[in-house]
This record gives C-alpha cells, structure tokens and sequence, in this order.
C-alpha cells in the first residue's frame, strides 16, 4: 500500500466531515437508498425461472385425448384426478440465459377442443433451449389417451388408461400403470416400463430397455443397449449390435430373444416356445427341476454345460443337446455361433 | 282509493306470508350433488367408467406432493384393490394383479367379468373392494353398480348385493330380505348367539357354493346363514360401507389433537349435554378412530380385517378363514392366502413365474388409502350452501362433527404432515340413544355409541347412518335424536337437534344445501 502523499490535511477534512451534521445526513440517506435499492431492484443477472399454470374443466362422458408436441423439455403426464387437466410448466434458465415471463407466452400454445387438448412448446429463438430446462407437467384424469412427441427430453405417464403414443429424439421414456396400449419409440434414451395391460411397442436406437409385469408382453428392440424383461407375457427381445445383454425372468408366453455380442439370461417355466439366439455372446436357461420342456441347444464354436441331472450331460467337443425332459413339454431353441450354452 | 291502496298492501302481505311459510318452503335434501346417474355406477350404465380415487393433493402450504415411490404404490393400491377375486390359486381368468385387457371389460383396472386375483374366502361379503366403494368414485362409499357387466347394454346400477355379488360366476346364493334392489349395500352382524350371549361378530352374507370357475370343489356344500330367522328374532345389525378416501389424512391426526379439539369445545358442548369419548385401544390405550364405532387402530387393521372379513381372504394380519371348509376352500388355496411373496419355492408367485417379490394385496390396498385424498367439496357452493357453513357451527352440529383438525407437524411423508384435514368429525364416540342403537359394542364403544362420522363427502353420498335407513339427509339429521330408554341413555344430540329443529325453514334448507356441498 502506498502512503497518502497528505495524510495529515487528509484526517483533518475528514475530521470536519464528521462533525458536520450535514454530511452525516447524506451519510445516512445515502445508506438508506443503498439498501432500499439492493432489496428493490432486481439483480442484474437475468430472471432464472419462469412459471406457467392452467387448469381445465372436462367432462366425464368422454376420455381426453392429449396431443403433446414439445421441441424441448421434460414431459410428465400423471394420473390426478377426474374432471380436470391442469397444465404446469417451470423454466429454468442457466445464469447467462434471457429468461422472462413472457417465456411461455412466446413458446406454449394450448388449444382445446371438448375433451382435447393439443399442446405444442416449439422453440424460440429469442430463448436458447440450450440454456433453459423447461418441464410440463400435465396432471390428467385416469380416462387419458396420449399422443407425444418430444424431441429432447425425458417423458414420463404414469396412471392413466391410455393407450399412450409417445416419441422422443434424445432422451429417457418411463412409463408405469398405464391400462391399454403404449408405442414408446426413442433415437438414443433408455426406456423403462412397469404394469402396462396391453402388448408394448418399445424400440430405442441406443440404450436400454427394462420392463416388469407387462401381461400381455413386449416387443422390445435397442440398437445398443441391455433388455431385461420380468414377469412379462408373450415378448421378442432384440440387441441389434455390440455387447447389450438379454435378462429375462418370469415370462408367461412364447420368448424369443436374440442379441450380438451380448449374453442372454432366461429364468422362467417354458409356457410357451422360446427361441433364443446370440453371435458371441453366452446363453444361459434356468428352468425350475419339474419344468416339462424338449430342447435344443448348439453351439458352433462355444461349450455345452450342463447342471443338472435330467438332462444327459454332453461328451467333450459335442456341441448339441437335442432332448425332451421329464416329457412333453414345449419347444426350447437355443443357438450361439461362438458363445457358451449353460443350462441348469 | 286509500281503503282499495291498503286492500291491496294487505293481500300482498299475506300472499307474501303463504308463499314464504313453510308449506311453500319446506327444506329439502337435494340430493347427491351431481346426480346419481352421473356419479359411480351411474356412469357405468352410461358406458363410462368409475372414476378412479383421487391422488392427495399437494401439500397447501408447502406444496409438496407424493414422492414417485408413494404415487407408485398408489397407483398399485388401485390396481389391487380392483382386482376381481377368484377362489383358487389356477382359477383367475387372466395372470394375476394384471389388468384386464382384450376381453370388454369397461375399466381394465376394474373388472365385473374377469377374474383376475384369487384367495376368495368360502364365506365372503364381496369378491372385490371397489364394488362395495364405488360412490362416486372407486374408493368412495357403497353405491350402485350395473349388474350385468358384459352381458348385453347395461342395465340399471344397483345395489351389487342385490343381484352381481351373490350370483357371479354362478355362485348359488339366496338374497336376504334386507338386500333391496336400490337399497343399500349391508353387511350383517348377530347381536346375540344361539346361547343368548353377546355376539357382535360379522356373519358373512354369501359363499362359494356352485362357483362354475373354481373347479377344485366340487363338494362344496355351505348353506349361508339363516338371516330370515335372525331377522324375525331381530337379532341382526346392519353397517353399510364407509369410503375409504382421505383415511391417510385421518390416520395422522395425533391424539393429542383429537384431545385438544375436543377441549375447545367442553363449554359449549356442556350447555347442550354433549360429553363423548374416544374409543380406545386395548393394548397400547391410544384411540382408535376406523369404522363406524372408532373400532379400528390403523389402516393397515381396518386393510387386514377387511380382506379376511369381507372377502375372506386371509393375510399376514389376520391369518385363519372364518370358514375353514376343506370342501369349500379347495387344495389350490393356500393359507393366508394374501402374504408378502417372498417363498422362492412357490414356483407360482415367486422364483420362476414371478422374481419381483412385491406387497400382498392388502398392504396394497392400506396405501392405497394413505395416498387417496379427502373427498372434494363443491368448488362453487352456492350462496344457501355458504350460509350453511356458518349455521351448521351455529347450531351446534360443529361441535361432534368438528371442521378440521391438523396433521401431526412432522411425518415420513411430506405431502401428509401439518395440513388441515376437513373431515367434519371428532373422532370421538358418542352415545346416540334407543333409536340408532345396534345393540353391538367394540372396544369402548357401547351398543348405542357410534363415532361422529365423518361428514366429508356426504353431499356424494347416498346412504345415511350406520345401516344406512335412509337416504334423505334430513332425516339423518333428525334421526340423531332419541329420547332414554330403559337400556340406553338419552342421544347427546337431542339438544342440537332440538334447536335444528327450531330453526326457519330457509335456515335448515343452508345447512341441508351445505352438507349437500361437503
């Protein structure tokens, strides 16, 4: 720090400043203006949420049909209650985002007509998606048909009778209780089901799919991904490429399962046929010691185990089980080009 | 002129006075807000499905709202709790605790003609939850179904004991005579055994005899009790179902609160002969508040009994059949017949069929109930309703069926705690006099005490009191007034009533209209 080149005049004025009541009232004002400006005027950063919120009467006589079009944002479709829709949407932008409260008014149109509501959040360019994460959250009565389409971001319906159509470019699907049909189809995202009444549609072109307690089962393919199926009823699973595993328990139909480099897992009673191939990767069945099933299982360039006792265990080198076991039962294939086949 | 001017003042003034007098102007219930054929199974019959339990709203002042795991399980309550009951274990029609999809049904997660779970007892009241809480939505009280799911264009909605419960699947039941086609749905307790002693228990209306889907008893023989002779003895109490929503809420009242609220009205309360008590548990001597007489502890009882009394199925809480009939109850029904899957050797529900080791029903279905809301009042009460409010605290209806009480301040579950629950009861038990006494005690609760039902949701309603005489709320209202009698003391709401009584008509028909907005 450098030393005052007057140190001394400079005490004495401020001396005199002190003692003069004047000064001091300006000293005062002057803090007072301070804070009343600090709590009343916005920072200067921008405004980082805006809020939307729309309720809407609809009759009990008709199901509502939802068309939801949403260039980016979160979708949450969510069983509430009967006799209302009530739309919300939070945006919350990044530090350095324009964000106002004209944000929905520039980017959300909802029409209605009767029990249908269209829904469309297009993007503008006076907001930068990028910087703002948005999420609508549509709370709806159980009677609910759904139609989405969402081009980034995660989607998710749970409760309501459906069928429910739902597309996303890049982002997660998660849908739950849902009691007719759903179509979920996504680029790149994983897809996540749990008690849906009617067969699923569910395709991703990388990630994963999961489904638990789909009766009516699935047909379920990734481009690149695991599958894992759990008490499901008649389903195809398909890894198109790469390593994504098959994992499947509890199937109550025919299964057909197939994967590239990937393993395939089955524990279940055969109600049904199952076929299950894979390129390289391991096949593995565990049946319950009563299950009735004939099978035939081969391995072109891999190894045969077996473990357990009704089954005859394969001399070295055989590669092919061709067997009924504990009589009729229904038709297990299996075959890998150069991955392991184990049974037990 | 002048004579012929007041001439004519006069005759206004007493034509005026006819209009306005009470001939004219009589109170009225207007009945089930909304209309029954727009609520429950007046939708049915309409082709539109039951209206499922509302999800609890968001917290009002802090505004949390259920975690994805509470809404969840939630939404596998409905999923259970609507399940059709078969009796074995190989009878349902499609896999089991799944909806019922592809076979016409009108609600997938409620169907009328498709078995979809099993464990119905041989003795049972019902074969479903819902069909004994359908008004005005799934989980409300007992309503009216249409009763020919499938079969044809949809006939009338009904009392589902009337004709649906007793015959589904060919099931060889005789109605009794306090079943009426549009009545209310009963359930039946004796008063008295054979021996004269206290009975009090609940003697199921129906069994499975001639079940034409349950083909592993085909012995079954049961004769259902003889209600006729029980009814000319007058040896039979009625109870007509509560709804089941909101009881989360009520279920986190602390006593504590139930006491204070009480408290605050000792002076008024003292003035009209109103005292009241709570019903008490026996083991651990806090109050009890379920069911018609404060019986019940906790949702998760009322859950347990409810599946083993009414359906009879057994379960973790109460684990043996009021009807142990090996003829009847089959060898592909395991006992209980509702408990957590966890058995890794049941190649049924669990290691191969079935890995996810999930709730039984019943544990289901007592979330269910802690995630469903309050029944909700009418969103533009009319002007008449508005000033009922303040009458219905006026007269002193209020100090029974207390307006709102608190939720304990700190809960596991954020949407629960510290919220207003505007139940319309005390919670505490009252003596009701001769005239609604069912001669039944449970707990504390005397042969003549019943809890001051909560009145939330009565403007939906269609039955009133415990055994549902009526249903015409003033009537109700006026039924809460009985004077002593040799057995029982005077009604606590003689003195209310009185002064309801006494009120102009215009002032009886607000509250009527209020309680009609509830």
């Amino acid at each position: 720090m450098l030393p005052s080149k007057h140190p001394k005049s400079n005490r004495a004025k401020q001396t005199r400043l002190d003692n003069d009541p004047r000064f001091a009232r300006h000293q005062i004002w002057a803090m007072l203006l301070t804070v009343a400006w600090l709590i009343c005027v916005p920072p200067a950063t921008a405004q980082l949420t805006a809020e939307f919120h729309q309720t809407v009467a609809v009759t009990l006589a008709e199901p509502v049909t939802l068309d939801v079009e949403v260039s980016s944002a979160e979708l949450e479709v969510l069983y509430s209650r009967d006799g209302e829709v009530s739309i919300k949407g939070i945006a919350r932008a990044s530090a350095d985002a324009k964000l106002d409260d004209n944000f929905f008014n520039a980017a959300l149109a909802i029409e209605r007509e009767g029990n249908h509501l269209k829904i469309r959040h297009v993007s503008n360019p006076a907001y930068p998606e990028k910087l703002i994460n948005t999420v609508y959250r549509i709370d709806v009565p159980y009677r609910t048909e759904v139609v989405s389409v969402v081009g980034h971001g995660k989607q998710t319906f749970t409760g309501i009778m459906g069928p429910v159509r739902a597309m996303t470019g890049m982002g997660d699907l998660k849908a739950s209780y849902i009691s007719k049909g759903l179509h979920a189809q996504v680029d790149h995202g994983n897809i996540d089901l749990h008690v849906i009444g009617d067969h699923v549609d569910a395709k991703t072109g990388d990630g994963n799919i999961s489904c638990e307690r789909l009766a009516q089962g699935v047909s379920a393919e990734t481009g690149e991904g695991d599958i894992t199926l759990m008490v499901v009823g008649s389903s195809a699973a398909t890894v198109k490429k790469g390593s994504g595993r098959i994992e499947a328990g509890g199937v109550r139909g025919s299964f057909t399962g197939s994967t590239s480099a990937g393993d395939l897992h089955i524990k279940a009673i055969p109600h049904d046929n199952w076929r299950l191939s894979s390129s390289s990767g391991t096949i593995r069945l565990e049946l319950p010691p009563v299950a009735k099933f004939e099978l035939d299982a081969s391995t072109d360039s891999g190894e045969l185990r077996v473990d357990r006792d009704d089954i005859t265990r394969p001399a070295s080198g055989i590669r092919h089980i061709d067997q009924k076991v504990n009589g009729d039962g229904k038709r297990i294939d299996a075959h890998t080009v150069t991955g392991n086949i184990t049974i037990r | 002129m002048k004579n012929t001017r007041r001439l004519a003042q006069n005759l206004f003034v007493a034509c005026a006075l006819l209009t306005f007098s009470s001939g004219a102007f009589a109170q009225r219930d207007p009945g089930v807000r909304g209309g029954i054929q727009n609520t429950g199974g007046g939708l049915q019959q309409k082709g539109i499905p039951i209206p499922h339990p509302p999800l609890i709203s968001p917290h009002p002042t802090t505004g949390a709202t259920v975690n994805e795991a509470e809404r969840l399980s939630f939404e596998e309550g409905i999923l259970r709790a609507g399940q059709l009951e078969s009796t074995c274990d190989a009878c349902a029609d499609v896999t089991d605790g799944s909806p019922v999809i592809g076979l016409g049904e009108l609600d997938p997660m409620f169907p009328q003609f498709h078995t979809n779970s099993n464990g119905l007892g041989a003795r049972h009241n019902a074969d479903q939850c819902f069909v004994c809480h359908g008004q005005p939505s799934l989980g409300g009280s007992g309503g009216f179904i249409v009763p020919n799911p499938g079969n044809g264009p949809p006939k009338q909605a009904e009392n589902p004991q009337f004709g649906l419960v007793p015959h589904r699947y060919g099931r060889l039941n005789t109605i009794p005579s306090f079943e009426h086609q549009f009545g209310p749905i009963r359930e039946v307790r004796f008063k008295y055994k054979a021996d004269g002693t206290a009975d009090g228990g609940v003697h199921q209306l129906w069994t499975v005899r001639g079940s034409t889907n349950d083909k592993t008893i085909p012995n079954c023989a049961l004769t259902q009790p003889d209600f006729e002779t029980e009814a000319k003895a007058g040896n039979l109490a009625f109870r007509i179902p509560l709804q089941m929503l909101g009881l989360g809420l009520m279920e986190s009242i602390q006593d504590r609160e139930i006491l204070a609220q009480h408290d605050a009205t000792a002076g008024p309360r003292g003035s009209l002969g109103i005292t009241g008590h709570p019903n008490r548990s026996g083991n651990d001597g806090t109050i009890t508040r379920f069911g018609w007489k404060a019986q019940n502890k906790s949702i998760t009882i009322f859950a347990g009994e409810a599946y083993n009394v009414e359906m009879g199925i057994t379960n973790e809480a109460f684990p043996t059949a009021t009807e142990e009939d090996p003829d009847c109850q089959g060898p592909e029904k395991p006992e209980p017949n509702d408990v957590v899957r966890t058995d890794a050797t049941d190649n049924k529900n669990q290691a191969f069929d079935n890995p996810l080791h999930i709730l039984p029903d019943w544990q289901q279905f007592q979330i269910l109930m802690r995630f469903t809301d309050g029944p909700a009042p009418a969103a533009n009460p009319s002007e008449s309703a508005q000033r009922g409010r303040t009458l219905f605290a006026e007269v002193g209806c209020a100090l029974c069926h207390t307006p709102e009480m608190q939720t304990a301040p700190v809960m596991n579950s954020a949407v629960l705690q510290n919220r207003p629950v505007n139940l319309f009861s005390d919670l505490f038990v009252h003596h009701m006099g001769s005239k609604l006494a069912d001669d039944i005690s449970q707990g504390q609760a005397a042969g003549d005490e019943f809890r001051s039902t909560p009145l939330w949701g009565v403007g939906q309603r269609i039955f009133f009191l415990h055994d549902g005489r009526t249903s015409d709320l003033l009537q109700a209202i006026q039924s809460h007034s009985s004077p002593a009698s040799s057995k029982y003391p005077a009604s606590e709401a003689n003195g209310v009533v009185r002064k309801f009584s006494q009120m102009l008509p215009a002032d009886k028909q607000a509250i009527l209209d209020f309680l009609r907005s509830l």
